[in-house]
């Protein structure tokens, strides 16, 4: 079973960054598209803004492919806005994060290792 | 006009539909949501966060329609990529084959694209360049002007400053980390070769600091510099000395002759650097001698001023800080400053101001032609998809979905607008050429413009966006219709095709108003510009030749042998064959260069602060210093008295010559002549000469043929006192043929009687005031050239849509024929369909043209921008256009054989 588990993950690489970033952003806890938009610009100082159709296009994806689901966890009703849905991270999306950070950190010591970079 | 919300919900149908209902709603608030934040940018900042916000939501909903047109949602996922690549280069392939098949179709098609695309791309590499880039410095967006305005009008008469305000600002705002002072400064360079002028600027030591940027060689001006009787130096432009020495780097061992002063070469400003006021000086010196705050007049308004916000100061603050100081100078000093103040504005803004309507309509007429062509374009393949259903019902019959065979249509249409993107290149380059070569070439920043990646991907951004809602349209009948009775009925679906004509006539309508709105704007644009050349000058331009002189410095120290250098010029001048008069001015009309000053009546007491209060006609008379012969050589009538003559030399009483307009603002109801008048001077080393007004002569536009006469005085050269009004004169040659064929003649008749004289702008006066117009003629002609060619694409637009239904009414036509019809009731018939379409198009493009023409009101002159004659003349061309495009088709409706039809059915 596990087998067939890491085989999927391993069909998923690379994920496409923005794809990548939205898994990232939701290791902490459980969003909605918004707060999604601000944390993946928050991570990256500002320099990636995922527009409103790349963001839901991506929630799309992610969630045909398992990654994320939506959630049925809500905040205080007083903070929260009902039209808004939340998502978390499934296991295979903490899987297949942590398979694309591998393989990018695989990247990165094959780049040192050619001293292109320090 | 579709409200906001509605124009979102209908871009969220790009969408498939299981996406709109699981996230439509929030997507749809996100995108609402960037907006407003977007919003809250600058001007073009939040414009281009705008457009950027839009396109990704359209782009993302255009990729999850293809997503979905793959396999089912079971096999959506790991394998769908391949399969996708795989269908989509099976379109491509299909695309490219029918294409091949039906060249004409394809031609046309292209050809429709192309320009409509082409034309975009060339404008919009305008507008990139001109508008949307930044200026080339540190932070652009701190870098402001301080202009001075009245009343707090800001025209560029106003805009100079004195001296001392702008030293008052450096030592009294803390809203700025520098601030330097600019004037023009116009040397003639001598040594090796012919003498010749620099155009150049004065400046602080701090001027380069403003902008940030590196000098390409040596350094800029230093601290030291600042301070009176520092060394002379200067800083080239890159231009100049990549022209005068080659780009050697040794320049800075270099010295230059500049009026008699050895400057030293200390750096050249790098390639990219712009000048903020939009002037291309050659070279820059630092603070030169006679900036000196102590000696110089607050009411001498000879100066402008750059400024760099300081940290965190904004604008609104800084403006604030200024409009403070402007109160305590009215506070201390009352009597030289009553009306006037500061503004403050970013370069760029200041820059482009003039030209950016004149931009923003190109882009919207060009914006037009897309649109136009594009409707076009989807017509062309309606017609098509209506002809291929029986195919296409086969296909389906055979297994393919619906989204399947929309998809290959839309595949089709896209990849059409992208080739049509390519040809559009070709197209736009060889535009933003012509573009240059029209006459674009007073527009400021004009080296910013070109093709690059920006513009690259606005190309491919709307031929993809285009291709796909028009693509889309042209889908709609096959999503429309039953296939399946498509099918039984041989191809001719009936209601399908029904719907489809009530689509294409909707698009021909389209074509018509949006062609209507194109052809109006020409027409008021042209009637401007028709106007504006029948302006009376108040001179005649024809047969002149203009030439200025600037004797050497340090030659002619006396006043009188500047007198009679110019009496020797103007009489040598006469003396040639063909010329009937010569004279000289300081300020040629229509060449740039103002002097206003305060002049009184001598009879009159001398206005007070309140008596000025409540005036507000113009404070001050342009002053021209000329010779005897000037207004006979530019043909400037004498409406009253005499003008000037050779008596009225020096030893003579002073006298005066005034225009039609200050006879109207001084003496009205009166006589001027004969009435005394003084110059009151701004620099304090010269005398109030009182003068006797002996003519008055007709108003001259002095700035161009748009700008109305100013109220104007004119003195005799032998008279005038000030040496700076009399030193570098216009000398102005009537002659009896082409003046330019005089030209070298005059030149070198100048240098007979002084080898020494540098000599410019030798041009005949019919050009100068054509130089005026340059602009409005630009802009005219390249809207007419869109309006002829949107009226293009609309006639082929309604000959299309009229040419199907009479080939869908062949047999109809064939048995009413049969049944005794004459010729006149199958015109009729068949071009009462046509007349329908255009009634409509016209009736919504005139609304449309008295809605949108509101926005040409500052580019027109004289021409209200709903003139009835305008629209009639444009609504007339539309109608016989429209006219030809339907009676071709209508014709060959008659050629039917009824014989043959009927034996066809």
């Amino acid at each position: 079973m596990r087998k067939t588990k890491t085989r999927d993950v391993d069909d998923l690489l690379p994920l496409k960054p923005a794809l990548y970033l939205i898994l990232l952003a939701l290791t902490e806890g459980d969003l909605h598209g918004y707060a999604l938009k601000k944390e993946v610009l928050r991570r990256t100082d500002g320099r990636v803004k995922l527009g409103a159709g790349t963001l839901y296009r991506s929630i799309r994806q992610l969630v045909d492919l398992g990654l994320i689901e939506e959630s049925n966890q809500r905040p205080d009703p007083a903070l929260d806005d009902e039209r808004r849905s939340y998502y978390r991270l499934t296991g295979l999306g903490r899987q297949a994060a942590h398979a694309e950070t591998e393989r990018l950190a695989d990247l990165v010591r094959i780049a040192r290792a050619s001293r292109l970079v320090g | 006009m579709i409200p906001r919300r509605q124009a979102f919900h209908l871009l969220l149908l790009l969408y498939p539909a299981h996406f709109r209902r699981k996230y439509g709603s929030e997507a749809l608030r996100q995108l609402e949501l960037d907006l407003l934040e977007a919003a809250k940018a600058g001007r073009w900042r939040s414009f281009i966060g705008r457009v950027s916000s839009l396109c990704d939501f359209t782009l993302a909903g255009l990729l999850e329609r293809i997503s979905a047109l793959g396999p089912g949602p079971r096999l959506r996922g790991l394998k769908r990529k391949g399969s996708l690549m795989g269908m989509l280069i099976q379109d491509i392939r299909f695309a490219l084959r029918s294409f091949v098949k039906r060249p004409g179709f394809t031609v046309v098609a292209l050809a429709s694209l192309a320009l409509g695309i082409g034309t975009n791309t060339a404008i919009f590499s305008v507008a990139n360049g001109v508008l949307f880039q930044p200026l080339p410095y540190d932070e652009p967006d701190r870098v402001v002007q301080i202009l001075g305005t009245r009343d707090d009008q800001l025209t560029l008469r106003n805009v100079w400053l004195a001296y001392p305000e702008i030293e008052d600002i450096r030592a009294t705002s803390g809203a700025f980390a520098d601030v330097s002072v600019v004037q023009w400064w116009d040397p003639i360079l001598y040594g090796t070769g012919e003498p010749t002028r620099v155009f150049s600027q004065s400046v602080s030591a701090c001027y380069f600091r403003i902008f940030g940027v590196r000098p390409a060689v040596g350094r800029f001006f230093l601290p030291e510099e600042e301070k009176l009787g520092h060394e002379p130096v200067v800083v080239l432009s890159y231009g100049f000395w990549q022209q005068r020495f080659g780009g050697d780097p040794e320049v800075l061992r270099e010295t230059l002759d500049l009026d008699g002063v050895r400057y030293s070469v200390v750096g050249v400003a790098p390639q990219q650097f712009v000048d903020p006021f939009g002037d291309e000086p050659l070279m820059w010196r630092s603070r030169p001698p006679e900036w000196d705050a102590t000696q110089l007049a607050r009411i001498n308004h000879s100066w402008r001023a750059i400024g760099k916000l300081a940290e965190g100061v904004t604008l609104e603050q800084a403006q604030a800080d200024v409009d403070r100081i402007w109160a305590n100078f009215r506070r201390a000093y009352p009597e030289s400053h009553t009306d006037d103040g500061a503004r403050l504005m970013v370069a760029k803004d200041w820059m482009v101001g003039s030209v950016e309507t004149a931009i923003l309509v190109l882009l919207g007429a060009v914006g037009l032609v897309l649109l136009i062509a594009c409707a076009n374009v989807a017509n062309l393949f309606l017609t098509r998809t209506l002809t291929r259903s029986r195919e296409v019902a086969l296909r389906s019959a055979l297994g393919a979905g619906r989204s399947r065979i929309v998809g290959q249509i839309v595949t089709e249409v896209c990849l059409l607008f992208v080739i049509g993107g390519a040809v559009a290149l070709a197209v736009a380059r060889l535009g933003t050429d012509s573009l240059l070569a029209l006459g674009a070439q007073d527009l400021p920043r004009l080296g910013e413009v070109g093709i690059d990646w920006t513009v690259l991907s606005f190309t491919l951004g709307i031929s993809l966006v285009c291709g796909l809602i028009f693509g889309l349209a042209a889908a709609y009948p096959i999503v429309r219709s039953d296939l399946a009775a498509t099918l039984q009925t041989g191809g001719r679906s009936l209601s399908g095709d029904r719907k489809s004509q009530r689509l294409r006539g909707g698009l021909v309508i389209g074509e018509i108003a949006l062609a209507l709105v194109l052809l109006a704007g020409s027409g008021l644009l042209l009637r401007s510009l028709w106007t504006l050349q029948q302006v009376e000058p108040g001179f005649q331009p024809e047969n002149v030749l203009t030439l200025r002189v600037y004797p050497r410095t340090g030659t002619y120290t006396e006043p009188e042998e500047v007198t009679n250098l110019y009496q020797d010029l103007v009489n040598r001048l006469a003396s040639l064959p063909g010329v009937t008069a010569a004279g000289a001015i300081n300020f040629l009309p229509m060449r740039g260069g103002q002097n206003c000053e305060l002049v009184w009546r001598d009879d009159r007491p001398f206005p007070t602060r309140d008596d000025l209060a409540d005036y507000d006609g113009p404070r001050c008379l342009e002053v021209r210093v000329v010779t005897p012969d000037y207004f006979q050589a530019m043909g400037i009538s004498v409406v009253r008295g005499r003008g000037f003559a050779t008596q009225d030399d020096q030893a003579a009483p002073p006298v005066a010559v005034i225009s039609e307009a200050t006879a109207e603002l001084g003496f009205r109801g009166e006589d001027p002549l004969g009435k005394r008048v003084t110059l009151y001077e701004t620099r304090d080393y010269l005398p109030n000469i009182s003068r006797e007004v002996i003519g008055v002569v007709s108003d001259v536009r002095q700035t161009s043929l748009a700008a109305a006469g100013v109220p104007a005085i004119y003195f005799a050269h032998a008279q005038a006192v000030d040496p700076w009004r009399r030193w570098v004169m216009t000398l102005t040659v009537r002659t009896e043929a082409d003046p330019a064929e005089l030209a070298d003649l005059a030149r070198n008749s100048v240098w007979e009687v002084d080898g020494n004289v540098t000599i410019d702008f030798v041009q005949t006066m019919t050009s100068v005031v054509s130089r005026t117009v340059a602009e409005p003629r630009f802009r005219t002609t390249l809207l007419l050239i869109f309006g002829g060619i949107a009226l293009l694409l609309a006639m082929v637009g309604v000959a299309g849509v009229v040419g199907h239904a009479v080939s869908q009414r062949v047999p109809e036509i064939g048995i009413r024929m049969a049944l005794g019809a004459t010729n006149r009731d199958i015109y009729a018939t068949v071009m009462s369909q046509g007349i329908k379409l255009t009634a409509l198009g016209l009736l919504l493009g005139v609304s449309g043209a008295l809605a949108s023409t509101r926005v040409l009101s500052s580019l027109l002159y004289g021409v209200p921008a709903s003139d009835p004659a305008s629209f009639v003349a444009a609504v007339l061309l539309m109608v016989l256009i429209t006219f030809v495009a339907i009676w071709i088709p209508a014709r060959s409706a008659l050629r039917v054989d009824p014989v043959q039809t009927l034996n066809a059915e």
